[in-house]
């Protein structure tokens, strides 16, 4: 990935506004969910990104709101996961979820098809998970999504290769 | 996706997920926006299950709130500067020097507010020598002193909001990582955040690249930005 070129005056940096955040909620949620597989630490997780990112206002450059916020989101699941991993697991049945779909129109097939992907990305390896979150759930750009997760381009790419095989299996396996 | 031709086969798993997904519970709402809020029990307890119904009046008022803290965000700078936490590297060492952690030869057993200090002996030759604390401005700062050759440099990490970069460093990008560097003297200082947390790497050094090389290096992922 080339590197980019060195910016001296910083002006196209800028503070994450706080204002803003309310607005990334949906797709941050859906990213945390598809990271834990259970709603309940999901909503944990979104709930402490925010804080971190509260407590600590950072420069961030234009437009990189979610980019910065996935990252966030990233280094605060694997926080989680170390945590608990040193704790006996006390979790009970997962909570109930509601699923929506943005899509005006049908999308019957799409409405199936959300709940069994989001299924199959429980069996999918961490690396494998992230990168579906920053690109298909978050939406990010390849650039981007691999600039939040500290990895090259290439190697986002492989992953989210590999894990869109796995969750098309599933659904076809499903369906 | 315009960024490369998906397999048709992806298609269907690319469509579920990026139009549809869990609904975000509305008690999650509800906590965020407290969140957002400065008050200090729920700013600093963060509790996870206390849904807050803010009526027209309240809401007024943390939008005030809210107004508030990104203006004061967008304020002075808060803290030490730079310069002062910079200046932590040159003093001795009033410490022992942190072990290497165990479970990850790539960090020392030493963090600050989430923010490891890296073991650079292995990749590059700097072994950490000493380590000190010290409060700036009600700030606390902690310095790892690390030598290779004769020569010293000093990481120090300062709790809290990120310090005001200097107006006369030069910003350099190295692996993702955004730094900006200055020279003070002979030594070099360069100033990033890791996980929004300043850090600052003093020194003399013989390559003005080695602490770009340093302060960037990852350590397989172990090194968090």
């Amino acid at each position: 990935m080339k590197e980019p070129a060195a910016d001296a005056t910083g002006l196209g940096s800028r503070r994450l506004s706080v204002a803003r955040l309310p607005d990334h909620t949906d797709r941050l949620f859906r990213a945390a969910y598809a990271l834990c597989g259970s709603r309940a630490d999901a909503e944990d997780l979104v709930q402490e990104t925010f804080a971190r990112v509260l407590e600590r206002p950072r420069f961030i450059r234009r437009g990189s709101d979610l980019a910065y916020l996935m990252r966030v989101l990233r280094n605060t699941w694997v926080d989680f996961h170390r945590a608990r991993s040193a704790r006996p697991d006390t979790s009970g049945p997962p909570e109930a979820v509601d699923w929506v779909v943005d899509r005006a129109g049908d999308p019957g097939d799409v409405a199936l098809d959300v709940q069994m992907a989001y299924d199959a990305m429980r069996d999918l390896s961490p690396p494998l998970k992230e990168a579906v979150a920053a690109v298909d759930v978050l939406g990010l750009s390849y650039k981007d999504a691999a600039k939040a997760l500290r990895i090259r381009q290439g190697t986002l790419m492989s992953r989210l290769s590999r894990a869109r095989e796995r969750i098309a299996a599933a659904l076809e396996a499903g369906s | 996706m315009s960024e490369h031709v998906m397999p048709e086969r992806h298609r269907r798993a690319v469509e579920a997920l990026r139009h549809g997904g869990p609904a975000t519970p509305e008690g999650l709402r509800r906590r965020l926006q407290a969140l957002e809020s400065p008050s200090p029990e729920m700013r600093l307890g963060r509790p996870r299950s206390v849904p807050r119904l803010l009526a027209p009046a309240a809401g007024v008022a943390a939008l005030i709130v809210v107004a508030v803290v990104v203006v004061l965000s967008l304020g002075g700078p808060a803290g030490p500067s730079v310069v002062q936490a910079s200046e932590l590297a040159q003093l001795p060492s009033t410490e022992r020097t942190p072990a290497q952690d165990t479970r990850n030869p790539a960090l020392l057993e030493r963090r600050l507010e989430g923010v490891t200090f890296p073991d650079w002996s292995k990749e590059f030759g700097w072994h950490a020598d000493g380590a000190r604390t010290d409060r700036l401005d009600g700030r606390r700062a902690e310095t790892v002193f690390y030598t290779h050759h004769g020569h010293r440099i000093g990481y120090t990490v300062i709790s809290g909001k990120p310090l005001e970069m200097p107006e006369n460093a030069q910003i350099v990008r190295r692996n993702g990582l955004e730094m900006w560097r200055y020279m003070d003297g002979d030594r070099t200082v360069l100033v990033f955040e890791r996980d929004g947390v300043t850090c600052i790497l003093a020194g003399h050094v013989v390559h003005e690249d080695t602490p770009l090389k340093l302060a960037s290096w990852q350590g397989s992922g172990a090194v968090r930005f």
